[in-house]
C-alpha cells in the first residue's frame, strides 16, 4: 500500500532549480542540435539525449503526465518549441513546476478529425510535438500504418522528435519507450496532512538502447517535512 | 502621474481600436540639430552614402541614397554631417519640453519625430485646425519651417499626414478616412523590406491594395507579423500586438552613488539596470512597446520622457534611449537658445543619482514576446508560422498559450489565450490565500469527474460546519469502477464571495490516494460541493 509513513527520498533536483529563466533562445538555433533531457532522464538514454528525428513514446499507468513533462523540461530549457496535440488535461501550474516555460508552449487541445494533418504542420515548425493519438472509437479511425510512417518520415526530415503519449493504438513501434510507474504519495495520513512530493520510477526501453531496461526515479514537489500538521479546518 | 495614465482608446464601427493622433516632424532634423538652416546645402552621409539631405542641396541635385562622391559633384559646397543620434537627441529635448507645456502627453519616436494623442489637446485648444495652429507657433521662424503636422485616426496614418502636410496648414484627414488616406502610399511605406519585396512579386504595390486583402488570406499566407502590418495599413492603432497597460507596474530602478555627472558615466551605471528589466519582462513573458525612463538628480530635480518602440523594445534599444535622454538633459543649455523655442530647459543642477525604467504598454505572451521579423530566432519564427498555419486550419480557437494567474483552485489558476489573442488582464500569480500548495495536479479535467465516496457506513457527506460524516474509504466512478481509499485528507473548506449571492460558492477540497483492482495507485485532488463529488484533477 501506499507508503505514507515512510520518509520521502531526498530528490535530486528541486523544482525552484528547473523554473529558473531560459538562458537563450538564440541555442537552439544551432541546427539539428540533439535535445539534452534533464540528469534524471539523461542517465536512462545513452548519450543523455534525444536524437533530432527519433520518436519517444510515453505509457504507464500512473505518472505518464510527470514524465511527459520532465521530458519536455530540458530541451525547451534551451528554448525549443512544443506543440502539444489532443491533452486537453495538461495541468500548466504543474508543466512550470516541472521547468517547462510556458511560453514556448502551444496547446492544441481538440485537434479534430484531422488530427494527422494538424501533427503534420507542427512537425514541420515545433522542434517537439506532443501526440496523443485518439482512440479508435466513434469518429475516429485507427491510425492506419501508412500515415503514422508518414509523420516520422516528417520528423526525420524536419528533425524534430515527435513523443506519443499512449501508444497502445500505434502501428509503429517508437525508438524509445519510456514507462512510468507510480512508486507513492507523501503527506498525506488519515485525515491531515497535505501532498508534498510525488515519486514515481521511470523505466526506458527501445531499438537502440540495448541491454536490459534502465530505470531511475522522478520525485515532484518538495522533500521537507510539512511544517507542522496542517490543520483541520471547520 | 499625468504621464502616466492610460489612454481612452476608442472603437470603430468593426470593433476596432483607434486613436486619433497627431505627428510632429521635423524634416531633416539632423541638420537642424547641427545648427544649419534648410537654407545651407548639407547632407548626413552614413556608411558613404546621403541619409539626409536639405531642401537647398536637393535643389542642387543631392538625393538620398547618393554616393558621398556624386553628392559632392552635384554641389562641391555641400556641407557633409556625420550620422549622430545624441547630437539630434540633445537638440530635440527643448522642442519635447515646449510641447510637453502645450499638450499632456507625447511620444517620441525618434528624434524628429513625436506622436501625440489628440482628443484631449483639440478640446482644450478648440479644434483640430486649432490645435495644428497652436502648435506650429510654438516655434520661431529657423524651426517652424521644417516641422509638418498631420492628424488622423491611428498612430501610422498621422505619421503619413505628416509626410504630405503643407508646413503651414498641416495635414487633417477627417474621422473615418484614413484607410482610405493611407490606400495611395505604396507598400514599402511599412517599412518591412519582406513585406515590399513579396508582395510586389504578387501585384500588391500600394496600401489600398494591401488592406482589400482579407485578414485570414493574409495571416495564413504571410504569417501573424504581416498580419499586424495588415491591420496598420486599415488604420487600426497602435498595431495589432496584443498591447494593455500592465496591471502591475513593472518597473526597475538603479541609484547612482556617486552621482554620474557625465552622460557615459550614467549610462554606463544603467547597462545593469537594462539587464534587469528585459529579465523582469521575460519572466512575465512580456514585450515593452512603450517605455518610460526617469532621471532624478540629487537636487530632486526630474526628467521623465516616454519612449514608443517599433515594434518591441530591446536590451539595445532601451539603453540607446537612455542615453539620448541623458545626452538631452545635462548638456540642453547649450542647445536651448539655439533652437529658438520660448521653452526654459533647465540643466540640472547636479548628477544623476537615479535612473528609473518602467514599461508603461506591454505586449504579451507567446507569439508577441518573439515579436516582428528580424527579432526572433530562427526556430522562434519557424514555430510561430507554424502555428499561425495550424490556426488557418483549425479556426480562430483552436491554438493555445497559457498564461497562469492567481486564484485557490487549479482551475482558477491556468487561462488558455487563444494563439494571438490580446493577453487578458488576469489576476497576477502571487501567493493566494487558500491555495493548494506544490506539487500541482498534473492533470486538470476539463469536465470534473463525477464520484460517489463511501464510508463504513454508506456515503460520506461534508456537514455545514466542516466534518465528515464518516472516514472516507472508497470511491466509485459512474462506470462501476472501484478505487480503494488508502490516505485522504480534508476537508478544505472554502466559502467564497460570500458578499454577492449570485456568485457566491461555498465547497470543500479533499486529497484522496487510492488503489484500484490491478494494484495501481492514484492521487485525486476532489471537490465536494452540495454533497456532489467530483475528482477535479489528478497527480499523475
Amino acid at each position: 500500500m501506499a507508503p505514507v509513513t515512510a520518509p520521502p527520498p531526498t530528490p535530486t533536483r528541486l523544482v525552484s532549480d528547473l523554473s529558473g529563466p531560459i538562458t537563450s533562445a538564440r541555442d537552439a538555433d544551432q541546427p539539428h542540435a540533439e535535445f539534452q533531457l534533464v540528469p534524471e532522464l539523461a542517465a536512462l538514454i545513452p548519450g543523455g539525449c534525444l536524437r533530432p528525428g527519433s520518436t519517444v513514446g510515453i505509457t504507464g499507468n500512473t505518472g505518464r503526465t510527470s514524465l511527459l513533462l520532465q521530458l519536455l523540461a530540458g530541451p525547451m530549457a534551451q528554448g525549443r518549441w512544443t506543440g502539444v496535440i489532443g491533452m486537453p488535461e495538461l495541468g500548466a501550474q504543474s508543466a512550470v513546476e516541472h521547468g517547462v516555460p510556458l511560453n514556448h508552449l502551444a496547446l492544441i487541445p481538440d485537434p479534430g478529425p484531422n488530427w494527422l494533418d494538424i501533427t503534420a504542420a507542427l512537425l514541420d515548425s515545433v522542434e517537439l510535438v506532443v501526440l496523443r493519438p485518439p482512440l479508435a472509437t466513434g469518429s475516429h479511425a485507427r491510425c492506419r500504418p501508412r500515415d503514422a510512417r508518414r509523420l516520422l518520415a516528417r520528423a526525420r526530415q524536419r528533425h524534430s522528435v515527435l513523443i506519443l503519449v499512449d501508444p497502445a493504438e500505434w502501428p509503429e513501434q517508437p525508438d524509445v519507450l519510456f514507462t512510468a510507474e507510480a512508486v507513492g504519495w507523501y503527506g498525506v495520513a488519515d485525515g491531515y496532512g497535505a501532498l508534498r512530493s510525488q515519486a514515481i520510477t521511470v523505466q526506458a526501453s527501445g531499438r537502440r538502447l540495448g541491454g536490459p531496461p534502465r530505470e531511475a526515479d522522478l520525485l515532484s514537489g518538495s522533500s521537507e517535512r510539512p511544517p507542522g500538521q496542517i490543520q483541520r479546518a471547520g | 502621474m499625468g504621464l502616466a495614465s492610460a489612454l481612452p482608446a476608442k472603437s470603430n464601427e468593426r470593433g476596432e481600436r483607434t486613436m486619433r493622433s497627431a505627428a510632429l516632424w521635423f524634416t531633416n532634423w539632423p541638420i537642424t540639430a547641427s545648427g544649419l538652416s534648410m537654407a545651407d546645402s548639407a547632407a548626413v552621409i552614413e556608411g558613404g552614402v546621403v541619409t539626409v539631405c536639405s531642401p537647398a542641396a536637393y535643389r542642387h541635385g543631392v538625393r538620398v541614397g547618393q554616393r558621398r562622391r556624386e553628392a559632392k559633384g552635384h554641389t562641391p559646397e555641400l556641407i557633409v554631417l556625420a550620422a549622430d543620434p545624441y547630437r539630434d537627441a540633445q537638440a530635440f529635448e527643448p522642442i519635447v519640453a515646449a510641447l510637453l507645456e502645450a499638450v499632456p502627453r507625447l511620444e517620441v519616436s525618434e528624434p524628429g519625430l513625436c506622436t501625440i494623442p489628440v482628443a484631449g489637446p483639440s478640446r482644450y485648444y478648440g479644434g483640430e485646425r486649432e490645435l495644428i495652429t497652436y502648435l506650429l507657433g510654438l516655434w520661431a521662424q529657423p524651426i517652424n519651417q521644417t516641422l509638418r503636422i498631420g492628424i488622423a485616426d491611428s498612430r501610422f496614418g498621422a505619421r503619413c499626414a505628416a509626410q504630405t502636410a503643407h508646413h503651414s496648414t498641416g495635414e487633417i484627414v477627417p474621422v473615418g478616412r484614413t484607410q482610405d488616406f493611407l490606400a495611395p502610399f505604396p507598400i514599402s511605406t511599412l517599412g518591412i523590406d519582406e513585406l515590399t519585396t513579396l508582395s510586389h512579386r504578387l501585384g500588391i504595390h500600394t496600401l489600398g491594395q494591401f488592406a482589400a486583402l482579407p485578414t485570414r488570406a493574409v495571416l495564413s499566407r504571410f504569417g501573424s507579423s504581416a498580419a499586424q502590418s495588415h491591420a496598420v495599413a486599415r488604420a487600426i492603432d497602435p498595431t495589432p500586438l496584443a498591447i494593455h497597460h500592465p496591471t502591475q507596474e513593472l518597473a526597475v530602478t538603479v541609484e547612482l552613488d556617486p552621482p554620474a555627472e557625465r552622460i557615459d558615466i550614467a549610462t554606463f551605471s544603467a547597462k545593469p539596470l537594462v539587464t534587469d528589466f528585459m529579465e523582469l519582462l521575460a519572466q512575465r513573458g512580456l514585450a515593452c512597446t512603450q517605455l518610460r525612463i526617469e532621471l532624478h538628480t540629487e537636487h530632486a530635480e526630474e526628467n521623465i520622457r516616454l519612449w514608443r518602440a517599433s515594434p518591441v523594445f530591446d536590451g539595445e534599444t532601451i539603453l540607446e534611449r537612455i542615453r539620448w535622454q541623458l545626452a538631452g538633459w545635462l548638456s540642453s543649455s547649450k542647445s536651448g537658445s539655439k533652437s529658438g523655442s520660448g521653452a526654459h530647459v533647465s540643466t540640472p543642477s547636479a548628477g544623476i543619482s537615479l535612473i528609473r525604467v518602467t514599461a508603461e504598454e506591454v505586449a504579451g505572451s507567446a507569439d508577441l514576446q518573439v515579436s516582428l521579423w528580424g527579432e526572433m530566432s530562427a526556430a522562434d519564427r519557424r514555430a510561430v508560422r507554424g502555428l499561425d498555419r495550424v490556426r488557418g486550419l483549425l479556426g480562430p480557437t483552436a491554438v493555445f498559450t497559457v498564461l497562469l494567474g492567481g486564484g485557490r483552485g487549479p482551475h482558477e489558476r491556468v487561462h488558455l489565450v487563444p494563439w494571438g489573442h490580446p493577453t487578458p488582464a488576469i489576476d497576477p500569480p502571487m501567493p493566494w490565500p487558500g491555495q493548494i500548495p506544490a506539487p500541482s495536479p498534473a492533470v486538470l479535467y476539463p469536465r470534473p469527474v463525477p464520484i460517489s465516496v463511501f464510508g463504513a457506513n454508506g456515503p460520506v457527506q461534508v456537514t455545514a460546519r466542516g466534518d465528515v460524516t464518516a472516514r472516507p474509504t472508497r470511491l466509485e466512478l459512474a462506470d462501476g469502477k472501484v478505487q480503494t481509499i488508502t490516505a485522504w485528507t480534508g476537508p478544505w473548506l472554502t466559502d467564497e464571495r460570500w458578499w454577492e449571492s449570485d456568485s457566491h460558492r461555498r465547497y470543500a477540497r479533499f486529497q484522496l490516494i487510492t488503489t484500484d483492482s490491478n494494484d495501481t495507485q492514484r492521487a485525486h485532488l476532489c471537490l465536494v460541493q452540495s454533497n456532489t463529488w467530483l475528482i477535479e484533477a489528478t497527480y499523475d
